[in-house]
């Protein structure tokens, strides 16, 4: 469905004039891009405002595209720069924070499921939302791509134009963040436990 | 004591050389702290590493499409009104075309010259070009390219093969126009035929445009643009040169 041209091809012929080419492009890495924004925005409205927004803008850089990067590495790029604005934009805009699970706004005693092992992973799945959306932005931008997308470090590097030394350093904050906030939510209310060590 | 901390990003995600890892084992076999450290991180890339990927919503390539195609910027008018605006501006501009063409050709001009002198005025407006509605899929029978070489062998695309289509009113074809317009943006050449048929499945217009190398030479290629009549999408486009 999303063709067997590579990327390379498809980028080519629709700077040369064809527009399905780059429908293809899209339906080939809409999952990941959306994934992206959704695990960095922590809810999926934004996260599909920030996904269209990547490819809109992405359809319209292509032209400055010269191929010296893989294409994915530049639409990461592109992808992350459209989850700042989109981040800019919400502390623009205070809201309160709801997280929602993956298939639909209902919460979680609404779309209660009829399987017991579904609603676990559906209530797994918004805690670790939650718990991420805590970790601080720059810490939480590389702790995706690197677990969840499972990009390289180096890749990493490349997509955030910074030292794979502060890569790896974010990542690994950012890991330790992610784990504190899992341990509070799974705690009792109460003071949190203070840093054991500075970062 | 040092604490190797810039190893464990790596150690973590299992892409340490053999001596880092071996130098993180060392340390945790005797740091307490580092241990409980980077147990914490093996469990938060674990845990990422299992979530379940979210699906993305039907249509979604579509919707991209569709909003690359409307002009940039966000919080502009609605869709209805900018359609509703270029429409009329169309129907406005093929009006004046009706009454002022044939003063400007010397009154009584053929539909032929009438059209030259349009496409003179507005060159991607191509004058009164008919809108012609068939029932056919022009997209079923081999690609875009072979159908634009098919119109281009011709040498003329004004007189092609008939597709058994009657003719729209001529609001439809200034909308249609508009509709092409919207969807590829940039839109050169002389527009000399205009269908509103299916392709491959979709309702869609099709607009032909003979394109030349510009400094007055004559045209020299045939262009066949596809945009699908709801949402004005780009389908598809292909050029043939002509012979």
């Amino acid at each position: 469905m999303a063709g067997t041209e590579s990327d390379d091809v498809l980028v080519r012929r629709f700077l040369d004039g064809d527009a399905s080419a780059f429908s293809t492009l899209i339906e080939r890495h809409q999952a990941r891009v959306f994934n992206l924004c959704l695990r960095i925005l922590g809810d999926r409205e934004d996260a599909l405002d920030a996904a269209q927004e990547t490819f809109v803008t992405a359809m319209r850089k292509l032209g400055g595209f010269r191929g010296d990067a893989a294409f994915t590495t530049w639409l990461h790029r592109v992808t992350v720069n459209a989850c700042y604005d989109e981040l800019r934009r919400k502390r623009r805009r205070p809201m309160l924070h709801v997280v929602e699970p993956e298939d639909g706004p209902e919460n979680r005693e609404a779309a209660a499921p009829p399987v017991p092992d579904h609603a676990e992973r559906v209530a797994a799945a918004l805690d670790v939302a939650a718990a991420l959306a805590s970790v601080p932005e720059e810490f939480r931008i590389a702790l995706v791509l690197a677990d969840v997308e499972d990009l390289p470090y180096e890749e990493i590097a490349r997509v955030l134009d910074v030292p794979i030394g502060t890569v790896k350093s974010r990542v690994h904050r950012g890991r330790l963040a992610l784990a504190d906030a899992m341990k509070r939510a799974g705690e009792p209310a109460g003071p949190r436990p203070t840093s054991e060590r500075e970062p | 004591m040092i604490h190797p901390q810039e190893l464990y990003a790596d150690y973590v995600a299992g892409t340490a050389s053999a001596s880092d890892r071996a130098t993180v084992q060392d340390h945790l076999a005797v740091c307490e702290r580092c241990a409980d450290e980077v147990a914490r991180a093996t469990t938060a890339r674990d845990t990422l590493r299992r979530l379940p990927p979210a699906g993305v919503p039907e249509g979604f390539a579509d919707r991209v499409m569709e909003q690359a195609a409307a002009p940039a910027g966000r919080g502009g008018p609605p869709a209805w009104y900018r359609w509703g605006g270029i429409a009329a501006a169309a129907a406005v501009f093929a009006l004046l075309l009706t009454l002022v063409l044939p003063r400007l050709g010397g009154g009584g001009g053929s539909p032929a010259s009438n059209e030259k002198a349009g496409a003179a005025i507005a060159p991607t407006m191509g004058g009164a070009v008919p809108l012609e509605i068939s029932g056919q899929d022009l997209g079923s029978n081999g690609s875009l390219t072979q159908l634009a070489q098919g119109y281009a062998r011709k040498g003329s695309v004004t007189a092609p093969e008939s597709t058994g289509a009657a003719t729209g009113a001529p609001t439809d074809a200034a909308a249609a126009q508009a509709c092409i317009q919207r969807a590829f943006r940039t839109v050169d050449g002389t527009l000399v035929r205009l269908v509103r048929a299916r392709f491959r499945g979709t309702p869609a217009y099709l607009g032909f445009y003979e394109v030349g190398p510009g400094a007055g030479q004559p045209p020299n290629a045939l262009t066949v643009r596809v945009a699908s009549v709801l949402g004005c999408r780009p389908l598809s486009i292909a050029q043939a040169p002509l012979s």
